[in-house]
């Protein structure tokens, strides 16, 4: 097995991604998972934190969305081949948490949530991934086949925030006994306020430490 | 101390004009957010730092009238700004004409209602002569369209498979464009980008094709051979729907990719490659830049970006291009008029740009001023507008100005135009006034209200119409009592028909008309709206008008292959015009949020042509053409092609592009001005040459 400095495969990762090189970069995270290096540590301390510096500079209007819109989907083509074996590593008893995602009824993107939905899985949890265009029906059907913990619904469109609403909604009304957290573009804090959502976050990193206080909150009930 | 209220608006800080959430609290903006009811947005940096522009630079804000006497500004009451304006308009009349007063309305007059009022008063008043912009932007591609299907082809990103982003950098000059795109891209969408530079879209397509500047035309016509060649046109659109493929086709015979290769330097295999993607993906758009508007040949160039989506059958297609009426304020002010109110400058050597855009060739103006042919212009009112930094050729702006008796701003500020003004008058901004907005490429108008008070004695545009209309007793084709009527008016006719009261309840755009696609197949009455009712690639009327009649590509005048001689002298070609996210045009250089994100201009050269020329980056560089010289620092990149040098848009002082740009060679069909490929050489500045004080602030 050639040995390589973790260093320099993280450095080397860095440059892959920044030229949006998915080819690239999937070779050097195989080379890095040959050489001892596990999925685990190439995600949360190689990948997360290219996403995290993103996201910052996002913020700070250092880089624009195009571009954070590129890394993050380069990301994913690395997140895509890790996720797989991060799941394998943790068995099922030992999740921190079930979660079922998905972009609400009239959304067609699922870049962020799909990123949203490998980074939750990175961080130990068991996440059902029920796609984009997602009905309130389908939320609680999957919500109590899956015995979830939490609902993660997004949205990057402004006209689906309607179909947010009616879930948090529904939520309620069935009394179910999970933690609901909401994120994507046409969100706010201030939205989720109102819609009665018990969380909200700004990106993946951000949301996967909600999780922990969402989680804490359901067993204090 | 007052509660904070949140009014809907939109943000004119650029023209694409996103929905606004402005907070405010005792009258002063603390926030703004994107208006979730908007189809346009979301907002970019421009717009969150609304508030921050509002604290910072509109400090500087002009507040009341100035007149300068004896070279220095005093200030005045509006009424003495009236009357003074009042006398000279009259004795200017009385001794030259009505003519000879004339009015240039900046940032996209089209698209604001103050086109439609000037433009009534002008009827009143007796004169032709209202001019704006035109020439530096869009209208290349409109009277190109016009001429194809007669109407406007806007590409239309959702549902897009395939996406040429054809001179154009929407990062900075459509940011939410730039969004949806890219988010489009990670689900698969192709990108074909054509640019002599490296943008972001450049680097992320799936082919680039950096071409030389000034030969998108012939690029278009080798990307047709290759369609026509390889049957990948849609045949049963072409022979229903357009005129003209077999002449095209034969036109298109002598650009093979091989001859188009020498002509652009675009490899001939990337030209089929591109051309094959294009066509065989559907459906495909073209997102086209305003860049080919400042080309001499831009106008046949956009003909053969057209004839590229006819051919393919992405016209009035769905994720291909939508196909919406040319409509705008200026040429709907001549409705509801009698037919000898409609006046039209004399001798217009661009009839073509009044006819669709209601608005004649700007460069006329200034022409006219200079040779007082066919008549003196002898005062100027300018709203909106700083031509000294963005019309081309800033010395003959100058000179032109200089040449008349009497000149008005109306701006924000003491713009580098309203310094070389006889009476400078203060403005309220688009958060202060009542104002009816059209949109390019969506069929919405918004009627956008004032949310602020207006600082000191800031007058609405309008205001200064109303008020000399009645003064000049010129005021019979403005029969408003208030802006409303005049709005009212306007919406009600076609093609909004709509009432105020309707408007008024969208704040965040009103669709006076629904998006519709393929109408060729589902309408049995459908026609395209040109004389034959079909898609002509070839034109009659441009035939009859002594044109080229077909989509086709000449050297512009300052190509190497058209002026070796002069090529000898300025080896490089330049490009000018560049958009930055942060600036609309020479706007908002004062907002430290953004000026910290774009520090100062610097021109663009490839590391290679540095190399040789023995520059690195950082160093002040002189860039020269025949019209003049700027200085600013070099940016050495590899993002560039080597013989291509980029000068970065509308800054101020020595850096000001616009030094080197061209008013004298013009798109013969409509006017364009010629602000890229042009020839030009750089040097590295001497010693002592390069003082701070040069920089632009």
């Amino acid at each position: 097995v050639k040995k390589i400095p973790r260093e320099e495969l993280g450095q080397n990762i860095g440059a892959a991604v920044a030229d949006w090189d998915k080819e690239k970069l999937v070779f050097l995270v195989n080379e890095g998972l040959e050489a001892g290096i596990t999925s685990m540590e190439i995600t949360n301390e190689i990948l997360l934190p290219i996403l995290q510096k993103a996201c910052r500079e996002i913020d700070a209007h250092d880089i624009t969305f195009p571009e954070l819109v590129l890394l993050a989907d380069t990301i994913k083509a690395a997140l895509d081949l890790l996720i797989p074996k991060i799941r394998a590593s943790l068995s099922e008893g030992k999740a921190r948490g079930t979660i079922v995602i998905g972009t609400v009824k009239g959304d067609i993107h699922d870049l962020g949530k799909n990123l949203v939905a490998a980074v939750f899985e990175s961080g130990g949890f068991r996440v059902t991934d029920l796609g984009r265009n997602v009905s309130v029906d389908d939320f609680i059907k999957a919500a109590k086949k899956e015995k979830a913990d939490i609902i993660a619904a997004s949205t990057l469109m402004t006209p689906t925030l309607i179909t947010m609403e009616e879930l948090m909604k529904e939520v309620k009304a069935r009394k179910l006994k999970l933690k609901t957290i909401i994120g994507g573009w046409a969100t706010s804090p201030e939205f989720a306020r109102k819609i009665g959502a018990d969380a909200w976050a700004d990106d993946a990193l951000e949301g996967l430490f909600i999780l922990d206080q969402l989680m804490k909150e359901l067993r204090r009930v | 101390m007052s509660d904070v209220r949140v009014e809907k608006t939109v943000c004119l800080f650029c023209p694409p004009g996103c929905g606004i959430d402005v907070h405010i609290k005792d009258n002063v903006p603390i926030k703004v957010e994107s208006n979730l009811d908007s189809v346009v947005g979301p907002i970019c940096i421009k717009g969150e730092v609304i508030p921050e522009w509002y604290q910072t630079e509109a400090k500087n804000r002009l507040l009341h009238p100035l007149l300068k006497v004896d070279g220095r500004w005093k200030q005045i009451s509006w009424e003495q700004a009236l009357d003074t304006m009042v006398a000279k308009f009259t004795a200017i009349k009385e001794k030259y004409g009505p003519q000879a007063v004339a009015t240039y309305i900046g940032q996209v007059a089209d698209l604001h209602d103050l086109s439609y009022i000037v433009r009534r008063f002008n009827m009143g008043f007796g004169s032709p002569s209202l001019y704006s912009v035109h020439q530096t932007c869009w209208w290349g591609k409109g009277t190109a369209h016009a001429m194809t299907y007669g109407l406007y082809s806007s590409p239309t990103l959702i549902g897009s498979k395939c996406c040429i982003i054809w001179a154009a950098n929407p990062i900075g000059s459509v940011p939410f464009a730039a969004d949806f795109m890219t988010v489009s891209k990670t689900q698969g969408t192709k990108w074909i980008t054509i640019d002599p530079r490296r943008t972001f879209f450049a680097k992320a397509s799936d082919i680039h094709l950096q071409l030389r500047p000034g030969t998108d035309g012939a690029l278009a016509l080798g990307m047709l051979n290759v369609i026509i060649n390889e049957k990948l046109y849609d045949e049963k659109f072409v022979e229903k729907w357009v005129l003209g493929f077999d002449k095209l086709a034969e036109r298109c015979e002598q650009y093979t990719p091989e001859k188009v290769e020498e002509i652009t330097w675009v490899p001939a295999d990337k030209i089929r490659a591109a051309a094959r993607l294009y066509a065989t993906t559907k459906p495909a758009s073209i997102f086209q830049g305003n860049c080919l508007d400042n080309v001499e040949n831009g106008f046949y160039a956009s003909r053969g970006i057209q004839a590229l989506v006819a051919l393919t059958g992405n016209a009035d297609a769905r994720g291909g291009a939508t196909l919406m009426p040319i409509f705008t304020f200026s040429k709907i002010a001549d409705k509801l008029v009698p037919e000898e109110a409609v006046l039209k400058p004399k001798d217009d050597p661009w009839p073509l740009l009044m006819e669709y855009s209601g608005i004649p060739a700007g460069a006329a103006m200034n022409e006219i001023i200079l040779t007082e042919k066919p008549y003196p212009i002898k005062a100027l009112v300018i709203q909106r507008g700083n031509p000294v930094l963005s019309w081309a050729d800033t010395n003959k702006v100058k000179k032109a100005l200089d040449k008349l008796e009497f000149v008005v701003v109306m701006d924000y500020f003491m713009t580098e135009t309203a310094e070389l003004a006889d009476l400078v008058l203060p403005a309220t901004t688009f958060l202060e006034q009542q104002m009816l907005y059209n949109y390019v490429g969506r069929p919405m108008v918004v009627l956008i209200k004032p949310v602020l008070e207006p600082p000191g004695e800031c007058w609405p545009d309008w205001k200064l119409w109303f008020e000399l209309g009645k003064r000049l007793n010129c005021n019979q084709y403005m029969p408003w009592k208030t802006i409303e009527d005049c709005q009212a008016e306007i919406a009600g006719m076609a093609p909004v028909n709509a009432k105020l009261e309707d408007l008024k309840a969208h704040p965040e755009g009103y669709f006076y008309a629904k998006r519709a696609w393929k109408r060729w197949e589902t309408d049995p009455n459908w026609r395209f709206n040109t004389p034959s009712g079909k898609v002509e690639l070839y034109s009659e009327r441009l035939k009859e008008l002594g044109f080229d009649p077909l989509p086709g590509f000449f050297e512009v005048s300052e190509s190497p292959v058209k002026n070796p001689e002069l090529t000898k002298k300025y080896p490089l070609i330049l490009i000018t015009g560049l958009r930055s996210l942060y600036f609309l045009h020479a706007m908002h250089r004062s907002t430290p949020s953004l000026r910290a994100r774009d520090q100062e201009p610097m021109v663009e050269i490839n590391i290679e042509t540095a190399r040789n020329l023995n520059i690195e980056s950082g160093d002040f560089v002189i860039v020269e053409t025949p019209k003049g010289r700027v200085q600013m620092k070099a940016a050495v990149t590899s993002d560039i092609h080597k013989n291509v040098v980029s000068v970065p848009h509308c800054w101020a002082g020595m850096a000001n592009q616009n030094l080197l740009t061209n008013d004298d060679l013009h798109d013969p069909l409509w006017g364009g001005l010629s602000m890229r490929a042009l020839a030009c050489r750089v040097r590295k500045a001497f010693p002592g040459q390069a003082s701070p004080f040069t920089v632009a602030t």
